[in-house]
């Protein structure tokens, strides 16, 4: 390979390097900045049959949990993503519970929790990547300086 | 002519078998599940990945209980094949043979041995829970109220007396030979946390 081709491709890899560190930066903001607009923290719970709430909420007494009577909830909040107001109950009981009823297969949130786990796992592999091309631009121009020297006689 | 001595010891036993009759009378049979849908049955698993809440409204057996004197006795089964995680594929998964095997062990199943009343609401059931095929002794705290039959009747719950039995309790999978299967560690929690909310309907 020539001196011109190697000294390519140890520019090409360097931006490579700086692209990945970049996005790599990137995505634990675009994440957090992401959870900030679009966020929200529900109790996600198993809806009960109609009947049941109905009757949950003639024997309800101030004091006892509210959201079981609309639901069997999980035991903490889970902040989701993309949610809007329509699909979250606010039982009159509690208005400040947000009880997100999830029934079906299918019908599930985006939790925020998932969305960071993919983050970690994107930031290492960008790392890794940014690492990778980081090397192999140092190897390329190395390899392009010793081919673009003049041969001893 | 009636002697009335021999009629003492017969009016003692007379006495006695409706002493025994309202004994049995108070106790009464319970049944869970049938056409309703008014039981709920979760379960949660919590990992850095996600929570999952899985449920079913599917459950099948009885309780036999008097109330006053506070003895019990409990037989719930859940078909596996029911349980709902959200996620077909991760259903299938669950069901297979990797992990709560579905087609050898069709139901989990809780059968109690002693049950105690703690106060008013409150009860202690000691049994057995058999699951993928492995039985461990398990002691659960129930809350159990009465639904008056008016109440249940005005709500659309149906005819007759009921009674809401509400109990959470924690399963660890490996208890019962089931290995989160490597391609999902670190996805599935190896400890469930399980709520049983059922309305159990008295036998007319």
């Amino acid at each position: 390979m020539s001196s011109n081709a190697l000294a390519a491709v140890a520019r090409w890899a360097r931006r490579g390097a700086w692209a990945a560190l970049v996005a790599a930066l990137l995505l634990p903001l675009a994440a957090y900045l992401a959870d900030l607009g679009w966020g929200r923290e529900v109790l996600l719970l198993a809806p009960h049959d109609p009947s049941v709430v109905t009757l949950n909420r003639s024997l309800w007494s101030a004091g006892e949990p509210v959201a079981d009577v609309y639901g069997s909830p999980m035991s903490e909040p889970t902040r989701v993503l993309l949610i809007g107001d329509q699909k979250v109950l606010r039982p009159v009981e509690d208005p400040k519970l947000s009880l997100l009823p999830v029934a079906s297969a299918g019908k599930r949130p985006i939790q925020i929790r998932t969305l960071w786990w993919a983050v970690r796992l994107g930031v290492v592999g960008l790392g890794a990547t940014s690492t990778a091309l980081l090397g192999i631009s140092l190897l390329a121009r190395r390899r392009a300086t010793l081919a673009a020297s003049p041969h001893p006689a | 002519m009636i002697d009335r001595r021999s009629l003492i010891p017969s009016a003692f036993a007379l006495a006695g078998l409706l002493q025994v009759g309202a004994a049995v009378a108070a106790e009464r049979t319970f049944v869970v599940g049938g056409e309703n849908k008014n039981s709920n049955i979760t379960f949660e698993s919590e990992t850095d990945f996600e929570t999952i809440l899985g449920h079913t409204n599917t459950a099948s057996g009885q309780v036999v209980a008097d109330l006053e004197a506070g003895t019990a006795s409990v037989d719930v089964q859940v078909p596996v094949a029911t349980l709902d995680t959200g996620i077909e594929l991760r259903n299938k998964h669950l069901q297979s043979g990797d992990w709560l095997d579905a087609k050898q062990n069709p139901d989990l199943r809780f059968v109690s041995r002693s049950a105690r009343k703690l106060d008013d609401g409150s009860w202690e059931i000691a049994g057995d829970f058999s699951l993928h095929g492995v039985t461990k002794p398990l002691t659960i705290r129930a809350q159990v109220k009465p639904i008056p039959a008016d109440a249940a009747k005005a709500a659309g719950l149906g005819k007759g007396d009921w009674l809401r039995v509400a109990t959470p309790f924690e399963l660890q999978l490996s208890d019962f030979g089931i290995e989160v299967p490597s391609k999902v560690a670190g996805r599935v929690s190896d400890i469930w946390k399980v709520k049983l909310n059922l309305f159990v309907n008295a036998k007319s």
